[in-house]
């Protein structure tokens, strides 16, 4: 992978996450999630606010979504033809007397937890978007509808995983637009215009590319070479050390998909068009330390008083 | 019969559905016309015609937007200057 274009000196994410270990401001109690404290969650809150204010100022709501969703959801989503190697699921111990009782017993509990659970009841969102559609089925959009929502993310991507860099669990803010064709179009390159003004205000480098999803076979070439070939897709890459960089948000235009899958209309009965703009915020932490370093002395303030929120109070809208 | 006519008799034959005929010019990728099951169709026929593999990274909308431009791509020339 080509690295994105940025003239400063940069750290390594090996480098980072060492040194935050070092302070004891990151620690990983199951490979895939972080902890953070300390200097480094203070910045981690702070660049949160900054986009979730960004999103704020275009979406007419914000939701709070719970910590799972539902299996029947994530197949009218077509989810399981999509991205099935990703998902995690969330089960419960047993309720049944003598397995509990045989680990309470258990020299070993830990070890036996997976046995003595039951099937999986709820899946752990791979997406916070996936959370919206359903919430808009069978109802008509008269006008573009606007949904910004953040949670935790769960995508197991095996090997992969590093700190900050691709968790098992990792935070997800998100605008849903639902509306017209043209309208989502426009609000997908609003969200880009945005996201590059506020690069610009952190001092990060960075560039929008087109992009596509790693769709799962069989049906998967067939799936990426559309998305390529429509432009559906693009993802803001990050400098996150010397020679790499990664996907920090990314702008998708889904054409009719979700509302012809939840049956969500626009009001001349045509299924409703949908995109979302989604920023992975641990993503956005590790790009700012691996250009300004893991020493709090050395950041831009990107408090309250910065240029940006006072000057751009609608950038969705006003950007272009 | 260039083989861009052969293409279009069996994009026609093919996909046209509801009394709709697909021409040399008709987008291909609007209203839903072809999905990603019929994209790859589309690109193995092309390059059972053509003889060559078509890598993804040659598939854009400026090469691929209707038979015109794909004939003018990746099929022989006289076929899109014969017809």
């Amino acid at each position: 992978m080509r690295p994105i274009s940025w003239n400063g000196p940069m750290w390594t994410a090996a480098e980072i996450v060492d040194r935050l270990r070092e302070r004891g401001e990151l620690w990983e109690p199951v490979r895939g999630a972080v902890g953070l404290r300390g200097e480094t969650l203070r910045l981690y809150e702070e660049l949160a606010a900054a986009i979730g204010t960004l999103t704020r100022s275009v979406a007419e709501e914000e939701w709070r979504v719970p910590a799972v969703l539902d299996f029947a959801s994530l197949a009218r989503a077509d989810y399981f033809a999509s991205f099935p190697q990703w998902l995690t699921v969330a089960s419960h111990l047993s309720s049944d007397p003598g397995r509990l009782e045989r680990l309470a017993r258990s020299a070993d509990p830990a070890g036996l937890v997976g046995a003595m659970s039951d099937p999986c009841e709820a899946a752990l969102p791979p997406a916070v978007c996936y959370h919206v559609y359903p919430r808009f089925a069978g109802q008509r959009v008269d006008s573009p509808t606007l949904v910004t929502v953040e949670g935790t993310c769960w995508r197991h991507e095996g090997k992969r995983l590093f700190p900050l860099e691709r968790g098992w669990a990792f935070t997800m803010r998100e605008v849903v637009c639902l509306g017209t064709r043209d309208a989502v179009e426009t609000f997908r390159r609003r969200g880009i215009a945005a996201t590059r003004a506020l690069l610009a205000t952190l001092g990060l480098g960075g560039e929008v590319l087109p992009a596509t999803d790693p769709f799962f076979a069989p049906t998967a070439r067939g799936r990426r070479i559309l998305q390529a070939l429509k432009g559906l897709k693009h993802e803001l890459r990050l400098p996150s050390g010397p020679a790499a960089d990664l996907a920090a948000a990314s702008f998708n235009h889904h054409e009719n998909f979700f509302g012809e899958a939840f049956k969500i209309r626009l009001p001349d009965g045509t299924p409703a068009a949908s995109g979302c703009v989604a920023f992975g915020l641990e993503r956005w932490l590790l790009a700012f330390l691996a250009t300004h370093g893991p020493d709090s002395a050395a950041w831009p303030s990107i408090f309250p008083d910065t240029p940006w929120k006072r000057t751009v109070s609608n950038p969705m809208e006003e950007a272009s | 019969m260039s083989t861009a006519d052969r293409m279009l008799a069996w994009l026609n034959r093919r996909f046209a559905e509801g009394g709709r005929t697909i021409g040399y010019r008709t987008l291909l990728f609007e209203d839903g016309l072809i999905d990603s099951i019929r994209i790859l169709e589309i690109i193995a026929w092309v390059e059972e015609a053509s003889g060559r593999t078509v890598p993804d990274s040659q598939i854009s909308m400026d090469r691929f937007a209707s038979v015109e431009r794909i004939a003018a791509h990746f099929l022989e020339r006289s076929d899109v200057d014969g017809r």
